[in-house]
């Protein structure tokens, strides 16, 4: 709809200018090309934003074909109020005994959990790979990782700013054991991303092995490529100097990225090289796609199958 | 031309400008040419924009990329059936494979099998190994119970455990392993954890859709 609108006003305009051109002074020269190049821009935004993701409108959340339902609750904690999906599994219905395993789903920058739910279609990816018997029904939250759109956070606790981690480690596993029927171990909780959101993935499992078995990391980044305030994108929350100069967890990583998206190519390789045992390490490669959600899409699957197998299962 | 080449970004500023310059040469000609020079001159300037910005950024490194193709199939394995697949009869059973008496154990191991293994030749079970004589049935996990000697080493734990991926339908990941230094092997080589409980097993599933590694790193 705002893709017709935008075009019409680009239309409008122009034809406007041609001819409005002579009957008009400078004054209304400069307006109506003013109105011709916002109108360009608006059109440009709408469908950069189309593609990207970055500020989706919201659409309806629903039952799918498969019985599985996505719900979208507020969650608030350490300075943050931001929303969240819920993908609740078909069985989570139709079995009320059981309790499932849960995977945090964080999403890239710029954008929202929304470009999950809408660009890389989920939902229907999760329900295909479930009802498969690829991967055991779980629950996979999709939080907000940044109380403000543009503020890049990469899932770290900014010093003096957003707390990122503390919310998505904290404040959302505890909404989630409030208010859903899941298992609360570590061994039943798992990470999965896409871009910044892949770096998030492996390095809340790296700093946080006590909460989460296993990471999946589509397409992300060794480093946060962000100032934390404190110097930690150089140590602490850098994931190769974490592996080089940390003990490794008992945990379990899945690095997957496209041969020619060069700036995650170049740290999912080096993360992967870095790993040794007790931490497990599964890569994954496709020739090429950029930096694109074509490349994800084709990861979702893989990636959530592998998460599923490393993670415990449902439980009566 | 390559998509994110400068060749490219300079051909589209060049004819942009070269299209602006011929608007406002032939801007007296008429309504129609102004209206189509005008649509014409801002579809060039945000197609240049977005070459740049695509150089720039890297979303599309080639023509294929902006095409969405990956040029990469995803694969959808099968389970591998077990050896002894075929003549399982009883639930539980006591296992003497070829490469047992290298191990070391006071005695053949104990194999405990799901309830529903027999009736899911599609799925792979993960597995529970455990010390002592303690082989009670854990859900949807095969259980293997033997008692190791001193002579017992993490090698002789890591050759029983690809012993069973051979005989038996058993995931290669997710195995609950004993704690302590004997399950050391088994865990290198990427099967399972340590020192956590039955209930902790990932679930028998199908063999999942995998994408080609990307071999070894350096």
């Amino acid at each position: 709809m705002t893709t017709v609108l935008t075009i019409a006003a680009v239309l409008i305009t122009a034809v406007a200018l041609a001819l409005g051109w002579d009957r008009v002074r400078v004054i209304g020269r400069v307006a109506l090309v003013a109105g011709a190049v916002l109108s360009v821009a608006a059109t440009v935004g709408v469908q950069v934003n189309r593609i990207s993701g970055a500020f989706p409108a919201l659409d309806k959340s629903g039952i799918s074909a498969y019985g599985s339902e996505i719900v979208e609750v507020p969650v608030s904690g350490h300075g943050m109020s931001v929303p969240m999906y819920v993908y609740l599994p078909a069985a989570y219905r139709n079995n009320p005994a059981e309790r499932f395993p849960v995977i945090e789903a964080l999403h890239g920058y710029p954008g929202t959990p929304k470009t999950w739910l809408g660009k890389l279609r989920v939902q229907a990816t999760l329900d295909g790979e479930i009802n498969a018997g690829r991967m055991a029904p779980t629950v996979v939250l999709f939080p907000t990782q940044t109380p403000q759109p543009m503020l890049d956070t990469e899932c770290t606790d900014l010093r003096g700013g957003a707390q990122s981690e503390t919310f998505l480690t904290v404040d959302v596993p505890a909404y989630a054991r409030a208010h859903y029927r899941i298992r609360t171990d570590p061994a039943a909780w798992g990470l999965a991303g896409y871009s910044a959101g892949g770096y998030c993935a492996a390095n809340l499992l790296l700093r946080h092995p006590g909460r989460y078995a296993a990471a999946a990391s589509l397409a992300g980044y060794a480093t946060p490529g962000i100032d934390v305030g404190d110097g930690s994108q150089l140590t602490t929350n850098n994931d190769v100097w974490r592996l080089r100069h940390l003990p490794q967890p008992a945990a379990a990583l899945w690095v997957g990225w496209a041969a020619d998206d060069r700036g995650s190519a170049a740290g999912s390789r080096h993360l992967a090289a870095a790993v040794h045992a007790p931490l497990a390490l599964t890569t994954a490669m496709v020739a090429h796609g950029g930096h694109s959600s074509a490349v994800w899409r084709q990861m979702e699957a893989p990636a959530f199958d592998w998460l599923s197998a490393h993670l415990a299962g449902p439980l009566s | 031309m390559k998509l994110t080449g400068i060749p490219l970004i300079l051909l589209a500023a060049v004819v942009t400008v070269v299209a602006g310059a011929a608007l406002v040469r032939w801007w007296s000609r008429g309504r129609l040419t102004r209206v189509v020079g005008v649509l014409l001159v801002e579809t060039l300037a945000v197609l240049t924009v977005g070459l740049a910005v695509n150089r720039h950024e890297e979303f599309y490194p080639s023509w294929q990329a902006l095409g969405g193709d990956t040029g990469t199939a995803t694969h959808t394995g099968r389970v591998r059936a077990g050896l002894l697949d075929a003549h399982l009869a009883a639930k539980s059973f006591t296992w003497r494979p070829s490469g047992y008496p290298a191990w070391h154990l006071a005695g053949p191991p104990r194999v405990t099998l799901p309830a529903d293994y027999r009736d899911r030749p599609a799925v792979a079970f993960p597995v529970v190994l455990c010390l002592g004589t303690d082989y009670a049935r854990t859900g949807e996990a095969v259980t293997v119970t033997m008692s190791p000697t001193s002579a017992t080493t993490p090698a002789d734990l890591l050759a029983l455990a690809l012993e069973l991926r051979r005989d038996l339908r058993v995931t290669g990941s997710g195995w609950v392993v004993p704690a302590g230094p004997l399950g050391s092997s088994v865990v290198s080589a990427g099967l399972g954890t340590a020192g956590r409980s039955a209930a902790d097993v990932p679930p028998a599933l199908a063999a999942p859709m995998t994408l080609p590694s990307a071999g070894v790193l350096t």
